[in-house]
């Protein structure tokens, strides 16, 4: 043990042995923390944001560019609120992004591609992952929740469909189709017509990867950067909410069924 | 990484030769989960396709409603085993243990965490956005489709009955969970297992609104609303540090007494 060490121990009044228990608690604990944040970021973006992530033709510049970033932020924020208040961690919303990314990733390759035989191509997931690094850097920096909604909410929004700009664009390229110049989105567009997407709520335009671009991008981005704000604000109170550590008190009934001693006075 | 810490032998006192944490068996279960996932995905692969798309066929019944019939009271009796040996070993005099017990059982509960979120990862990650894949591709007919049969009736139970086993070890062996009910456990254990339930209302919303599978409908927001409950996770590690504080100081003050 160095000399630091043992500074430290004497510091936090624990001997070795204590420390070392400490210390497994710490291992433990990251396991268990690791596979909360992947499964809990994970089942709260696929049924809320899902569909637009499972295609690349769904990804448009009206919806998916809104919605991904509001419907992510939410797990982020809470996680930042978890590991923050509680442990003092600025880790809560990269440790949500990247987790979160890993499962979609093992998910796209061995689901979509190996079960139903989608080409990977089609169904790439989209990335949160600069907008929440800039969130946990915001939060160490300020050590404020507010500041960090207010400025963290802004970039998270309007980061998002820049950074996944770099795996879009090859679609872009221009291809020949029947004569024609067409991008090899077009291509997938005359391919796969989507019959199935929400038309319900699209009233201008139907949104696929096709009209990807043009100022439109920036208008659904920053309406994002917008609602960010406000969805940050409310998950990182439920965040906090949540991990309130209370006790009801058990009935004496109960307590006695469990092992619990009661007072005879209290009777 | 220090897996298996052990206690510093008291000749006297045989409770204090025990380790204070044993992984073998969290390992051995991780195992045994692993195998029925893979297993259960390697099924699917076989048989999904081939066998599953038409629920009135013979060989969906051979197939695929044998296994629903088999994984369903095999999970469940199994749960109902856990719970009730964890139930009649109860510690009934739990006002009498000492730091070193009571520390030992909180590395206990949180060996029964590492269990309970690991089923839950199965779900809510991996099985989850796979039922995406079979919606994707084929309309439903019934309820019981390939991937469901996996996803709800296989893996949502596991990790309900872990989850419960975790509820039930706590407030039976631990001092602080059985004078009082924790808020952030309770929360933990019983919102992800309200899923199952919420079952009831997807199913019936697909049956009679819509078939089309649109993962972000509304319909489908029960599932995130209560797995959101996964949250309090957090609160519940925090209850169990703190007392945990506490009894490294008091284990470490009665062996300054000693010595």
């Amino acid at each position: 043990m160095t000399d630091n060490d043992q500074a430290i121990l004497a510091a936090a009044e624990m001997s070795p042995r204590i420390a070392r228990y400490s210390r497994t608690f710490d291992y433990l604990i990251v396991v268990i923390a690791a596979f909360l944040v992947w499964s809990v970021t994970h089942i709260h973006f696929l049924l809320f944001a899902g569909d637009w992530d499972f295609f690349i033709d769904w990804k448009d510049r009206q919806y998916w560019i809104l919605i991904t970033p509001i419907v992510s932020i939410m797990s982020a924020a809470a996680f930042q609120a978890i590991f923050w208040t509680l442990f003092r961690l600025p880790i809560g919303a990269t440790a949500s992004a990247l987790l979160f990314l890993i499962g979609v990733w093992i998910v796209r390759y061995h689901a979509w591609e190996g079960m139903a035989y989608f080409p990977l191509s089609l169904v790439v997931p989209a990335t949160g992952l600069v907008g929440a690094m800039a969130l946990d850097f915001i939060l160490v920096l300020s050590r404020s929740w507010v500041i960090t909604a207010v400025f963290g909410g802004v970039i998270y929004g309007l980061s998002f469909f820049p950074t996944n700009w770099i795996y879009l664009a090859p679609y872009f390229q221009p291809a020949e189709h029947m004569g024609e110049m067409a991008s090899v989105a077009d291509i997938i567009g005359y391919v796969f017509p989507r019959s199935g997407t929400p038309e319900y709520i699209r009233i201008i335009e139907r949104g696929t990867l096709r009209t990807f671009g043009d100022s439109a991008n920036w208008v659904s981005a920053f309406f994002s950067a917008f609602v960010c704000m406000f969805a940050y604000s409310v998950f990182w109170l439920m965040g906090v909410v949540a991990c309130t550590p209370k006790y009801i008190p058990v009935g004496y009934r109960f307590k006695e069924l469990y092992g619990a001693k009661i007072d005879a006075g209290a009777l | 990484m220090h897996a298996i810490l052990e206690s510093e032998p008291r000749a006297a006192d045989p409770q204090h030769t025990k380790k204070l944490i044993n992984l073998v068996p969290v390992a051995i279960s991780w195992g045994v989960l692993l195998a029925i996932y893979v297993g259960l995905r390697l099924y699917q692969q076989a048989f999904a396709f081939k066998y599953g798309l038409d629920s009135t066929s013979p060989e969906f019944a051979t197939y695929w409603l044998t296994l629903f019939k088999v994984e369903v009271p095999l999970i469940f009796g199994v749960g109902f085993a856990i719970w009730a040996y964890l139930w009649l070993t109860r510690d009934k005099n739990l006002d009498k243990i000492d730091a070193e017990t009571e520390l030992r059982r909180y590395f206990s509960l949180v060996a029964w965490f590492l269990l309970y979120t690991f089923s839950f990862l199965w779900i809510a990650s991996f099985f989850g956005e796979s039922d995406a894949t079979w919606h994707q591709t084929v309309i439903r007919d019934t309820a019981l489709t390939p991937s469901h049969i996996v996803v709800f009736y296989a893996c949502i139970p596991l990790y309900i009955i872990l989850g419960v086993s975790s509820l039930l070890y706590a407030t039976t062996r631990i001092p602080k969970f059985s004078k009082g009910y924790s808020v952030p456990l309770i929360m933990a254990v019983l919102g992800p297992g309200l899923i199952l339930p919420n079952l009831g209302y997807n199913e019936w919303g697909h049956a009679f609104w819509l078939t089309e599978e649109i993962f972000s409908h509304p319909l489908h927001w029960g599932f995130p609303v209560l797995g959101w409950t996964g949250f309090a996770l957090g609160g519940v590690l925090l209850q169990a540090t703190m007392r945990m504080a506490e009894l490294f100081k008091e284990i470490d003050g009665a062996n300054l007494a000693k010595a």
